[in-house]
């Protein structure tokens, strides 16, 4: 069963599923050959390259049925949360209570790229005078407008202030088509005033405690919401259990990334990898299951490291990827150009960091609301990134632009400026949309240059 | 020597504070000529960070009414020549948190101010900068129909950016023409050309509902409140009542739309949006089925609205309205 890691077509995947299976493959109840996802448009999947584990299996199916996961909740009672916009803090809070599901509507981010387009997603947003000016998350109204992809939520829970505009008006468009939303304000992370009194935060920043006492009240009003909705309190004890278990998420992901990020020969491919970062914000509906994905993967990645096996050689370049990618395929590419994930910041490593355990339940979960790294300036975000790129022997980094995001126009340089400025390692910005083939060769050409100078680096001592 | 000014584009700001802390304030129109320019940057966040390195320039204060704007304060990094204060303006309402975390926010600006030079507000006055803004806001408006359209755009933009008004027999006469309202984004000054385009064209503007226009400006102050509280009243007045297009929910744009045209019946509506700015674009398709007369949307290009194809589709509209 346990195969010398390969990189996989579909078609590849479909005699290795049969393979697996006469060797006595157990899986979940969504459990499956990949191939069946492509009947239900995920046209996208015939022109990936897969991880052959067994763990990569569980992981795909995992994904690819969460709208049905989503519909079977409905269907048994259950109470739906969509979250909106703030990537890993609300679904806290709701799987603290018994029989509440959340999940974000903004996922939808990836159906036109994982459906090719076929849904139309994007041409329902552009009749609605959402065009391409705004990011690809414009796909999630035409999601709420279709309904043919997630059941709609009992309640929406969407952040307002310090956040995107293009996630702020497609949600208030949604708004304005009758879908109740209850707004809670994330504000702007500002610089502790000399003399204010400050709290650390978790991920290494800090923020003004009456920030984050103010963080703290929108979030026991949210709570209050929530608990009205699963018909019982939240309280400290629920949310307590609550943060423990998403931080075992969290804590997961954490040694799965270091495992991968600082192992000779990278273990798991890029793609695979920026899947299973995506489980940390809604655990993909479901956080036990979550936990026994990230398990297996866990346990291949250790095998893999431990036989020093795993894809792209030892001198692959080891790039920081900045963003996530509108185009899943990129990971793909990168790997192709000669590169390997050594870092990675999708926007939500306030999703990964673990969440303190040692204040106040309420007080900790504000904390880890106000690292978010789109709550703060780009700076921040960038010195993170500068930090880490460093730390983890990053060779190269890639901003990938996401097309239409308000922070895209100001950030990219930022971030590009400061890890060149801080750790001196090469980077570029590159825009992926969300089907990337026509500018493919191009993208390609300028991460093929990008390794070659960080090659050329190698051995010069810089 | 003139003071130094603290500029700030977002009605948000309210010259008052700046001003009762002994600084000069100025709500710019920038330029668009020699405005930061980039791939998917808003040109008024673009245009104000270039004035924010503007010269006589002691501060400017970014708001985060906007992501555009919020991150348009990094533009120059740390590097900018004058220094930069990020006031975070909330975009919920509903709660009394919201309203205390503006008031708070107007306190951290207030300390940025006194580190910038200037004082705390001495007893009075605050207040007595709210009258004196007051009365002169009105006098703006009350001007309006004396005046063509560009000549009130440029009356207001002077105001604005100096808080003082020329004497009233410096006037224009009024253009006439079909009544419009104008509604959207903030204008810079290349685009007061579009007011032009509009006195040319047969029309007026009746109702200026622009981020620069009167829609976004405070409620009148209450004199009881204002002895009691200025500060308090303040920032009611502005937080509490300015119906913006970052308001979540935003319902507060549409009833001041309702009742604008219940109050000044217009013609049309000409709805004006940068490129790259989502606010403004998510909203006109609301705003063309909220709206009982016909609604032109035009894009502020680059150059200002009046330039080229915006000012054709401004004639036609007028045309068609006649
Ligand atoms: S603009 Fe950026 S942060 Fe906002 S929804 Fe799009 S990708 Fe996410
Ligand atoms: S025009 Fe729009 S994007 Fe530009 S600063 Fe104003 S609200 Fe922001």
């Amino acid at each position: 069963m346990n195969a010398p890691p390969r990189r996989l077509t579909l078609d590849d995947w479909d005699a290795r599923y049969g393979d697996l299976r006469r060797a006595g493959l157990r899986e979940p109840s969504y459990g499956g050959p990949l191939r069946r996802h492509v009947a239900d448009g995920d046209h996208r999947l015939l022109r990936l390259q897969f991880d052959n584990s067994a763990a990569a299996l569980r992981l795909w199916n995992f994904l690819l049925t969460e709208e049905d996961r989503l519909h079977a909740a409905r269907a048994e009672g259950r109470r739906i949360v969509g979250a909106m916009k703030d990537l890993g803090t609300v679904p806290v809070m709701a799987y603290s209570l018994p029989g509440v599901v959340a999940f974000y509507p903004d996922g939808a981010w990836w159906t036109p790229c994982v459906m090719e387009m076929s849904d139309e997603l994007l041409a329902v947003a552009d009749r609605m005078g959402i065009d391409e000016t705004f990011c690809p998350v414009r796909a999630m109204l035409g999601a709420f407008v279709t309904r043919r992809h997630f059941p709609i939520p009992d309640l929406l829970v969407c952040s307002a202030g310090a956040v995107c505009d293009d996630f702020s008006a497609i949600a208030q468009r949604l708004n304005g088509l009758g879908h109740p939303i209850l707004w809670w304000e994330a504000p702007h992370r500002s610089e502790p005033e000399p003399d204010e009194e400050a709290v650390p935060l978790p991920g290494g920043g800090r923020a003004p405690r009456a920030q984050v006492a103010f963080l703290e009240s929108e979030l026991r009003r949210v709570g209050e919401a929530l608990g009205r909705l699963a018909g019982t309190d939240l309280d400290d004890a629920r949310l307590a259990d609550g943060i423990q278990r998403a931080n075992g998420i969290r804590r997961r992901l954490r040694e799965l990334r270091e495992a991968c990020f600082t192992a000779r020969v990278a273990p798991l491919p890029a793609l695979e990898l920026l899947i299973a970062e995506m489980l940390a914000i809604h655990f993909c509906s479901d956080l036990e299951e979550a936990g026994a994905v990230l398990d297996d993967l866990l346990d291949e990645v250790r095998r893999r490291v431990a036989a020093g096996t795993g894809f792209g050689g030892a001198d692959a370049v080891r790039v920081y990827w900045v963003n996530p990618v509108a185009d899943l395929r990129m990971m793909n590419r990168l790997e192709a150009a000669g590169g390997r994930l050594c870092g990675t910041e999708f926007l939500f490593s306030h999703a990964l960091d673990g969440i303190p355990e040692d204040v106040p339940c309420w007080e900790a979960l504000a904390r880890a609301a106000a690292a978010d790294p789109m709550a703060g300036p780009a700076r921040d975000r960038a010195a993170r990134i500068a930090r880490d790129a460093a730390a983890l022997g990053a060779e190269a980094v890639i901003v990938s632009r996401i097309p239409g995001a308000s922070h895209c126009a100001t950030e990219g340089g930022v971030m590009a400026d400061a890890v060149r400025a801080a750790a001196g390692i090469p980077a570029v910005e590159i825009e992926v949309p969300p089907l990337s083939d026509a500018v493919a060769a191009q993208v390609s050409t300028r991460m093929e240059a990008l390794f070659e100078t960080a090659r050329a680096r190698r051995g010069c001592g810089t | 020597m003139p003071l130094p000014s603290v500029i700030f584009a977002s009605s948000f700001v309210p010259p008052e504070w700046i001003e009762a802390h002994g600084l000069r304030p100025s709500r710019v129109a920038p330029r668009a000529a020699g405005a930061v320019e980039r791939e998917g940057l808003c040109p008024f966040a673009g245009a104000f960070a270039a004035a924010a390195d503007g010269p006589d320039v002691a501060a400017a204060v970014f708001t985060t009414t906007c992501d555009q704007m919020r991150r348009a304060a990094e533009i120059g990094g740390d590097g900018g020549r004058a220094e930069r204060f990020v006031m975070h303006v909330p975009s919920t309402w509903q709660t009394p948190a919201a309203h205390r975390l503006y008031r708070e926010e107007l306190g951290r600006l207030g300390r940025f101010l006194v580190r910038l030079g200037g004082h705390g507000p001495a007893p009075g006055e605050l207040a007595a900068c709210m009258e004196r803004r007051e009365a002169m806001r009105d006098e703006v408006l009350a001007r309006r129909p004396r005046l063509t359209s560009r000549a009130h755009g440029d009356l207001a933009m002077r105001f604005h950016e100096t808080g003082v008004l020329p004497p009233a027999s410096d006037t224009v006469p009024a253009s006439g023409g079909s009544p419009l309202m104008l509604l959207g984004g903030p204008m810079r000054r290349e685009d007061l050309g579009l007011f032009d385009t509009i006195d040319r064209s047969g029309g007026c503007v009746a109702v200026d509902g622009t981020e620069s226009g009167e829609r976004e400006w405070p409620r009148r102050f209450d004199r009881r409140r204002m002895g009691g509280d200025p500060a308090g009243e303040l920032a009611d007045a502005y937080f509490g009542h300015i119906p913006a297009v970052f308001r979540r929910p935003d319902s507060g744009l549409f009833d001041w739309l309702a009742a604008a045209l219940r109050a000044t019946p217009v013609r049309g509506i000409v709805v004006v949006t940068h490129p790259w700015c989502d606010a403004w674009r998510a909203e006109v398709p609301r705003i063309r089925d909220a709206s009982p007369v016909p609604v032109l949307a035009l894009d502020l290009a680059g150059a200002g609205a009046s330039a080229g194809e915006g000012s054709t589709r401004v004639e036609a509209f007028l045309e068609a309205l006649r």
